[in-house]
């Protein structure tokens, strides 16, 4: 999957600069505190919740072997799972926020705005509700075990099925951010309309679940939602790692990229398909986080500047980051009840949004 | 399109395109009317409806048309009414083809305060309609606030108010779910919903709606010619800001109070000046305020009652089905207003 001649692709912009020159020795300092900042996260996600649990009893919940310790079935049976799914979850969104910035050259990309979330919660509600439809339909033995695995495929098709429609509106000459976002409102707004109603038609039951589900929440998932997602994972990190060059090559203008000798339509599509991916592998388990991707990339931009190999490990680092965050904070906010996770985020990342939105058209007008 | 005015010379006025207009709006708003009220569990034979509607009786028959129906129809058409009369104000007053209440975050505004209201205090509903005004009132002056840096450019202001609006909308789900108040009714509610109106909604809205419609209308000229440019208008000594806010202060009212009524219900403001809009342009008609203005809140009329009846087939709330309406067109929108 690599590209020609790597002695063109060199990215021009920013040079590399030499090892143990400042900036090198100061990517060196980030990446490092990002680590122990992460660390330090996943460590305090295990600690709290609505139980507080000392350090020495969350170590001997790790470690002991006794399965009926307080301290044993909170880490294993909840907190464990879930800090590792908030953390890929995170990771997925911010990725799939990157890819997309470069792909459309536009600093409003992201996966809740490109429609993809809208688009994968429609295929995941649809596929939740008709599984269960059919399992009490043919009864007896049909498990939802089966429909769950299925889930992350179901979003994948609803998913490039979504983006394809709002990027295929706003592609003009170059893509106007405003008007992506626009579309990409106004699609969302459409989708979610079909979302309520498949959910208030066929609901029945499992209306609370669901609801739940769409606000976008980590609750109650366990090794099974992270075993489910891990492939995704895996998959969708080394294509992003392979596809670097690229990615960097497809910020420039159309005909810059191409007389680098890439060819740009194809790489774009690949990008694309990855971008989308990563996302909506990550709203089948958790539901609709909003705004991660939007905001992470930013965030990656001012803390090592352009070159696309720093960046995706900035991104991903802080793209857990956030996302482990706003889920502690979550579930230790309230005391009675857990607050969505996608809520919580949107709320962080709207006014970041506007915010954004005012410095390009200022310096853009 | 002719949406901005043309100054000076004014063709000789042929009432029968806008006559006709509202006709069809008035047909097609007598036909769901009448399906409404007849249709359902229990059916009621159309031609005892008349009879049914003008001396009432003790029949169930006449229980099930005035307390269940008639209220639920009156409130839809109300709510209708006074969604398309406040999207046709803020198209005006924004200059701003998609200007339509929920797209400015008004909606969300208003349904955020009221929540808070609902889910903290228990608050009388003229309480909580002026909650609901002043939630509204904040989310506009908000988007604008923020607008304004961008020289409120249609694109950028419509983008903002979204949002503000989505904004205000995680805020409720966080307020609904930490707050432990009864959320299943909530939720319906705030998908817009005509179902299980009783005649307190429409007492609620009526007076607030019908007082809006009269001060729109009174303000036609007003509205006429704040699509003017500004600096002209000042020179001649209209005081456009001090207009401006009254028109704007009146349809955030008008939606606040459906909102209050029905919960948010999308895209009507935004989808009924259209059609009245296209329709006159398709007469060839100039588009006055005097004209447009009652049509779109009789379109608007129309529109939710229609979409109400499908709803009811179906029990889905019908904010729904005016999402699904409103939602391409507002996509077509934003691909017209770049070209």
């Amino acid at each position: 999957m690599s590209v020609r001649s790597p002695s063109v692709l060199a990215v021009p912009g920013r040079p590399d600069p030499a090892p143990g020159t400042p900036a090198r020795n100061g990517f060196r300092w980030i990446l490092a505190a990002l680590c122990l900042a992460l660390a330090a996260t996943m460590a305090l996600s295990l600690l709290a919740g609505s139980v507080y649990l000392d350090p020495h009893a969350v170590y001997q919940g790790l470690i002991g072997s006794d399965p009926d310790a307080l301290g044993h079935r909170l880490v294993w049976g909840l907190r464990l799972p879930r800090t590792l799914l908030a953390v890929l979850v995170g990771l997925h969104l911010a990725v799939s926020g990157l890819i997309l910035q470069a792909v459309i050259r536009n600093p409003l990309g992201d996966p809740g705005i490109v429609g993809i979330s809208s688009g994968a919660s429609l295929l995941v509600v649809t596929v939740l509700l008709l599984g269960d439809l059919l399992n009490a339909g043919l009864l007896h033995n049909a498990s939802t075990e089966i429909s769950l695995a299925w889930l992350p495929f179901a979003a994948l098709i609803g998913g490039l099925g979504a983006a394809g429609l709002v990027l295929g509106l706003s592609w003009g000459e170059r893509v106007s951010p405003v008007r992506l976002a626009l579309n990409g409102v106004a699609v969302g707004a459409v989708l979610n309309a079909l979302v309520m109603w498949v959910v208030v038609v066929w609901g029945g039951a499992r209306t609370e679940i669901a609801l739940i589900w769409l606000a976008g929440s980590l609750y109650g998932r366990d090794f099974e939602h992270l075993l489910l997602l891990l492939p995704w994972t895996l998959i969708g990190l080394s294509a992003a790692a392979l596809l670097l060059r690229p990615l960097s090559l497809l910020r420039f203008e159309d005909e810059t990229a191409q007389s680098l000798g890439l060819p740009v339509r194809r790489w774009r599509l690949i990008a694309l398909g990855v971008a989308v991916m990563l996302a909506a592998s990550a709203t089948a388990v958790a539901g609709p986080v909003g705004f991660v991707g939007l905001v992470v990339p930013h965030l990656a931009r001012r803390l090592v500047g352009g070159d696309m190999g720093r960046l995706l490990i900035v991104t991903l680092l802080c793209g857990a980051l956030l996302t482990l965050g706003a889920d502690i904070a979550a579930r230790t906010l309230t005391v009675s009840q857990e607050l969505p996770v996608g809520a919580l985020t949107s709320l962080i990342g709207i006014p970041i949004f506007l915010l954004l939105l005012q410095r390009r058209t200022r310096t853009h007008p | 399109m002719s949406w901005r005015l043309p100054l000076g010379w004014a063709p000789p006025a042929a009432p029968s395109a806008p006559l006709l207009l509202g006709l069809l709006c008035l047909g097609v708003l007598t036909l769901a009317a009448a399906a409404a009220l007849s249709l359902g569990d229990y059916r009621v034979p159309l031609e005892a409806l008349p009879g049914i509607l003008w001396h009432g009786g003790d029949s169930n028959a006449a229980f099930v048309v005035h307390e269940l129906r008639l209220p639920r129809l009156l409130t839809g058409l109300l709510a209708g009414a006074a969604l398309g009369m406040a999207g046709a104000i803020a198209q005006s007053i924004t200059r701003n083809p998609l200007g339509e209440p929920g797209l400015l975050g008004v909606t969300a505004g208003a349904a955020f305060a009221m929540v808070l209201g609902m889910a903290f205090a228990r608050l009388s509903t003229p309480a909580m309609l002026a909650c609901g005004t002043l939630g509204g009132l904040f989310a506009a002056l908000l988007t604008f606030a923020i607008g304004l840096r961008t020289r409120l450019e249609p694109l950028q202001l419509t983008l903002v108010g979204m949002s503000v609006n989505l904004f205000f909308l995680s805020a409720i789900t966080l307020v609904l779910v930490s707050s432990q108040t009864e959320a299943n009714g909530i939720y319906y509610w705030l998908s817009g919903s005509l179902a299980n109106r009783t005649w307190e909604h429409v007492g609620m809205l009526w007076a607030w709606v019908l007082g809006g419609l009269a001060l729109g209308l009174a303000c036609a000229r007003i509205l006429d010619l704040l699509a003017l440019d500004e600096t002209m208008l000042t020179s001649l000594g209209l005081q456009v800001t001090r207009w401006r806010l009254l028109l704007g202060l009146t349809a955030v009212v008008l939606s606040a109070a459906t909102v209050a009524a029905t919960g948010p219900i999308a895209f009507v403001g935004l989808v009924a000046p259209h059609l009245v809009r296209s329709g006159l342009t398709l007469a060839g008609e100039r588009t006055t305020h005097r004209t447009l203005l009652p049509l779109s809140a009789l379109a608007g009329a129309s529109l939710v009652c229609g979409a109400d009846l499908i709803a009811k087939w179906q029990e889905i709330p019908v904010g729904i089905l005016c999402v699904l309406v409103g939602g391409p067109l507002l996509v077509h929108l934003i691909r017209r207003q770049g070209t």
